[in-house]
């Protein structure tokens, strides 16, 4: 082979190896992989510190369909450290009261709207996500877990298994705009085998923890009123 | 050249346009209303009478019959009509068509007369305009068709007579399918699902709630047949303690959701075939270009 092709060949393969490994390494550069956060107003929530309310959907304004992004944080526990210097807002879509075509419609957002892909929005803020309904008097978020403990994505799912992993789940208070959540149920669960989860709570969050299967890691949150 | 235009185009095409200005046949539409007149009608009902001569002609018609109409031809006019209301037995007809040359009336050719049956004293013609409760005249009773089950269901003209209802009696023995007992419903009944009402607290206990339920009766025979709905005793119960109120636990179950990333699997493959290509080919380049050129 005549070494001009040669270095042609090596230099053709060496490039769109190392663009596609530039693509799927790190997503959040294209431009397709930003959370929209352009088009959602930035709600502050129906909640302030002397709000004796309790009702998850009266202070999220989770009514109809709607979208809301608020803003993020975790009051009691530190985040992982590539997290600190970003904003962090939460975006959910409320889809209403738990039904077949609801649950159609959740693992189609959460494969394209809500894809583990999009993590941040184009300001380079951390957009935790996740579609959201109503089961059995609780409402229940689910979001992604890339399984890095928040090393490498900027996921709830990461965040949620990462302070899980150094026992700080439990009791963590985090905030959604002005309403306090505080963990009060952590579980483990294969879903197919046990899916039930009790406790006192208003939210139940639930994130993945193995690529294909059905171990989820499920927390239960309560509304903290003053 | 132009004259030769004008000797073989213009001039035959005036020519031939003067001669249709002036042909016999635009004539020939001019007197298309001199074209010789019909003849009265001589076919159906009507009778015709040829060769008649003079201004006058006098029809009388047979016993049983009337005249309603008749008709005469008088010259190269056309034929002249007359009905006759009520029908006559006899009529004369006049030649009242004038002759232009000296205005005096033509003399009939011909004439015809339509001839109707002299109706029968007692029967009279009803139509709609007669009183319903004139007794002289009453509209004639429809024809009853002969009902078989050739005739459509959809005939309007023919419809099946209605079977007769047997009157049943207890002598009537049971198996008779051509008398059967009429059906009563709701001789025999089942209840339905009680319907429960919401619970609300009861006025006489705040501390206990009831809720009040009523069942409907079904027919045994008809289970859609409603045969009324009862009232059952209410139900009371101590008011459940709220359950967030007391901390106590709230349940449900999560579903499985597509939350991992598990929509990357191909590009994780695709990412290691280019990475083992990208390595097998720097070590054969190594090998070939720069190891053999050391040696």
């Amino acid at each position: 082979m005549n070494k001009k092709v040669a270095i042609i060949i090596m230099a053709v393969l060496f490039t769109g190896t190392a663009i596609f490994t530039f693509t799927v390494f790190y997503p959040t550069l294209l431009d397709s992989f930003f959370v929209n956060t352009q088009d959602i107003t930035v709600l502050q929530t129906n909640a302030s510190e002397n709000v004796q309310s309790s009702d998850l959907g009266e202070l999220l304004t989770l009514k109809g369909s709607t979208t809301s992004t608020v803003p993020f944080e975790v009051s009691n526990r530190y985040l992982p450290s590539n997290w600190e210097k970003k904003n962090t807002y939460v975006k959910y879509t409320y889809l209403g009261e738990y039904s077949l075509s609801v649950y159609s419609k959740l693992n189609e957002l959460l494969k394209t709207d809500y894809s583990w892909r999009k993590q941040l929005n184009k300001e380079g803020d951390i957009v935790l996500s996740g579609p959201m309904f109503l089961k059995d008097g609780i409402y229940q978020l689910h979001v992604h877990n890339g399984l890095s403990l928040g090393k490498k994505y900027f996921l709830f799912g990461d965040l949620l298994e990462y302070l899980n992993s150094k026992d700080l789940l439990l009791g963590t208070v985090m905030k959604f705009g002005d309403v306090r959540l505080e963990c009060t149920t952590v579980q483990r669960m294969e879903i197919e085998k046990e899916s039930k989860i009790s406790g006192d709570m208003d939210l139940v969050i639930s994130t993945c923890l193995e690529r294909n299967g059905d171990l989820r890691l499920v927390s239960g949150w309560k509304v903290i009123t003053q | 050249m132009k004259d030769k235009i004008l000797s073989f185009l213009v001039l035959p095409s005036i020519m031939f346009a003067l001669f249709l200005a002036f042909s016999p046949v635009g004539r020939v539409e001019a007197i298309s209303g001199g074209v010789p007149a019909e003849t009265c009608p001589a076919t159906g009902d009507w009778v015709k009478v040829d060769d008649l001569s003079g201004l006058l002609y006098t029809y009388t018609a047979l016993e049983g019959q009337l005249i309603a109409e008749s008709c005469y031809k008088a010259g190269s006019h056309t034929p002249f009509f007359q009905t006759y209301d009520p029908a006559l037995s006899s009529v004369t007809v006049t030649s009242t068509l004038l002759n232009p040359q000296g205005n005096a009336a033509q003399e009939l050719s011909h004439a015809s007369f339509r001839l109707v049956n002299e109706p029968d004293d007692d029967m009279c013609e009803w139509n709609l305009e007669i009183p319903a409760d004139d007794d002289d005249c009453v509209p004639p009773e429809e024809e009853m068709c002969e009902w078989d089950e050739t005739i459509p269901a959809d005939d309007d003209d023919c419809v099946p007579p209605e079977e007769e209802m047997c009157e049943w009696n207890e002598e009537i023995p049971a198996d008779d399918d051509d008398c059967l007992p009429p059906v009563v419903s709701c001789v025999e009944t089942t209840d339905g699902d009680i319907v429960w009402g919401p619970w609300t607290v009861d006025p006489s206990d705040p501390t206990r709630e009831y809720r009040e339920g009523s069942y409907t009766k079904y027919d045994v025979n008809d289970p859609t047949k409603s045969c009324g709905t009862e009232e059952v005793d209410p139900e009371r119960r101590d008011i459940p303690d709220d359950p967030d109120v007391l901390g106590e636990d709230d349940e449900t179950g999560v579903v499985l959701a597509a939350t991992g990333p598990t929509d990357n699997i191909l590009v994780y493959v695709v990412e290691l075939l280019l990475v083992a290509m990208l390595v097998t080919y720097s070590v054969f380049f190594t090998k070939t270009y720069f190891l053999k050129n050391s040696k």
